[in-house]
């Protein structure tokens, strides 16, 4: 293949790839028009589904980058024996399927341990902070596999010098990796973020689709669609299309800025 | 004063053994060796990067074996150096004094460092990025002198550099040293560096000390074959001890017999002889031999003429098929005046032969 013709080639499957995500998206707007999502947005239930997505979604990153840091950076420096097989295991919840992670956490809270954080801690099951917990699963795995990689980038001497001029570990992590790390640990709250607003699966499963008290975007698209609202879920969808995309379009700035 | 006593340590299957070593304060030790030599992780283990299986390092005679880096009260800049991308280059020096707590004298202590090394115009500049090679030695050797440290352990600091401003950097830690009065500890694969700032040079190969004493003790007497091997390079040459003749013990290689200073110990016949290119007299035609000359007086026929810009490095063959390099200056090149297939006398001084027993 020349040199032309493998541009070609390398052209078309960029073309067909965006054809595909352009035509969804336009034959989204063409069945509701571009004011239907506007005045979705209006609307005291969708506002409240979009709102209470907003809030899971980010309590559950910001708790997920709490474990997700130390976790991480205890990955990336130490060697120890097992180390492959917990990196394995932490790596599960990004690929099971959300709905069986929510089964599991459903499972959970039928044991004693679950049963007790039921009643003396805080109700998880049909209720907000088991959509937070549910989330807080999905996106504590992605936060800990790109922190990972973020402080596997930094050089260790870099700590090791801290140390002697003066720094204890805890300073050094703060003072040196924590800084170089930033632009890593904001890509991780994000994807984690991202990762935890589009949730349905394991949100239904542990937190059921409860209209006005578990209606996240997803579940609020699913209701909807149950009840053919069909113009209320394609707007709903959009909404939570321009969210991701705005996200998607923030990291790869922060990227470039090497923030 | 720096001492330590036995060290092991193994990082994968490499292991270094029995290491002893002391140096006292306001010296300097360059650990030379080969790449792979185990010269970075001796550096580690005494630093306490690494934690050694067995022996101990004791600093001002106490202890510090097992003590965090953050209680030793040394500096450490490593071969990338380690600047911090995050900060600007005062904040990079200021680092040490900030994490110690010792604000108030931030001022005076930035003052004196930038003094010495004369970076003060760099002080303002944010992007340590866009530093040059020889700017960032100077900041991070300014980031490790700012906490006045007790020894400063440098690993092949020097190495990235390009050879006009590496020469500069080491003169300029030659005097830093002297005026500060600075205990060095310092590895390096560079012999120039390390005889221009070792007090004393440690030879390292394979994770054994191999000789360990003043840098002209090892430039003089290396103290076996391999150290001979990699301080020397050129002209090791293979030879069967004859015995003593005389005041000299005499070797042969292809027939020529050479004399040297007899060895301490009776030896078998296998053994190697080297000699220093340097050490090698060439003898101006026209010029009278003295006297002391005569022993190991050869006729021999320039094969090359190498030209490496400070000196020029000629090889002779003696007749009998023994040939070895001569070096000269350029000036004694010129003096000379030699051209590739003359003939010329070389002397070989007894007393410049180092003798390796087999």
């Amino acid at each position: 293949m020349g040199g032309r013709a493998f541009s070609v080639f390398l052209a078309c499957g960029l073309g067909l790839a965006l054809t595909i995500v352009l035509a969804l998206l336009a034959s989204e707007v063409a069945f509701t028009g571009v004011t239907a999502p506007a005045a979705t947005l209006l609307s005291k239930d969708a506002r409240a589904a979009i709102l209470l997505s907003l809030l899971c979604a980010s309590a559950a990153a910001a708790l997920g980058l709490l474990v997700a840091v130390p976790a991480a950076y205890f990955l990336a420096r130490y060697r120890f024996r097992g180390a492959t097989i917990i990196d394995a295991l932490l790596d599960v919840p990004v690929v099971l399927s959300p709905v069986a992670l929510g089964l599991a956490l459903l499972l959970f809270f039928r044991t004693g341990a679950g049963l007790w954080l039921e009643a003396h801690v805080m109700r998880f099951v049909f209720e907000v902070p088991g959509i937070i917990l549910a989330q807080f699963l999905l996106a504590v795995a992605l936060e800990i596999r790109v922190l990972k990689a973020t402080f596997e980038d930094v050089d260790p001497r870099m700590e090791v010098v801290a140390r002697f001029l003066g720094c204890s570990p805890w300073r050094a992590f703060t003072r040196v990796t924590l800084p170089l790390s930033r632009a890593g640990c904001l890509a991780a709250f994000i994807l984690g973020w991202a990762r935890a607003v589009g949730d349905f699966g394991a949100t239904v499963t542990i937190a059921g689709a409860v209209r006005g008290k578990t209606e996240t975007i997803p579940v609020s698209i699913y209701l909807r669609i149950s009840s053919l609202e069909i113009e209320g879920a394609v707007a709903l969808t959009l909404v939570l299309t321009a969210i991701a995309f705005v996200v998607l379009v923030a990291v790869r700035a922060l990227g470039r800025k090497g923030y | 004063m720096i001492r330590v006593e036995s060290l092991c340590v193994s990082f994968g299957r490499f292991r270094l053994r029995d290491i002893s070593l002391e140096v006292p304060a306001s010296t300097s030790l360059a650990i030379l060796g080969p790449s792979g030599a185990g010269k970075t992780l001796l550096l580690e283990s005494v630093l306490g990067v690494k934690r050694p299986e067995r022996g101990r390092v004791v600093l001002d005679g106490r202890d510090v074996t097992f003590l965090p880096p953050e209680e030793r009260g040394v500096s450490y800049v490593p071969q990338d150096l380690a600047l911090f991308p995050h900060l600007s280059v005062r904040d990079n020096i200021l680092f040490g004094l900030r994490a110690r707590g010792r604000k108030v004298v931030e001022d005076a202590e930035l003052s004196r460092v930038a003094e010495l090394l004369a970076i003060g115009p760099l002080l303002d500049r944010r992007d340590i990025g866009n530093l040059s090679g020889g700017e960032k030695q100077r900041v991070a050797l300014a980031r490790a002198l700012i906490v006045r440290p007790k020894v400063l352990f440098l690993d092949e600091s020097f190495s990235a550099l390009d050879g006009y401003i590496r020469r500069q950097l080491q003169e300029q830690l030659w005097e830093l040293k002297r005026s500060l009065g600075l205990t060095l500890f310092q590895v390096t694969h560079d012999q120039e560096e390390a005889f221009l700032l070792g007090d004393q040079i440690a030879v390292v190969m394979d994770g054994r000390l191999e000789q360990v004493g003043p840098a002209e003790e090892l430039h003089a007497r290396p103290l076996n074959l391999r150290v001979a091997r990699f301080l020397l390079t050129r002209n090791l040459l293979c030879a069967r001890y004859r015995g003593r003749e005389g005041e000299y013990g005499v070797v042969a290689i292809d027939g020529v017999d050479i004399r040297l200073l007899p060895p301490p110990h009776a030896f078998g016949v296998e053994c190697h002889i080297g000699i220093r290119p340097e050490e090698v007299v060439l003898i101006r035609p026209g010029r009278p031999v003295k006297e002391s000359q005569r022993v190991n007086l050869f006729r021999s026929r320039v094969e090359s003429v190498v030209n490496l810009g400070h000196r020029r490095l000629l090889r002779l063959r003696v007749a009998g098929g023994l040939s070895f390099d001569c070096a000269l200056s350029p000036r004694a090149a010129r003096e000379i005046a030699v051209s590739e297939g003359e003939e010329v006398a070389v002397h070989l001084r007894p007393e410049s032969i180092l003798f390796f027993p087999a």
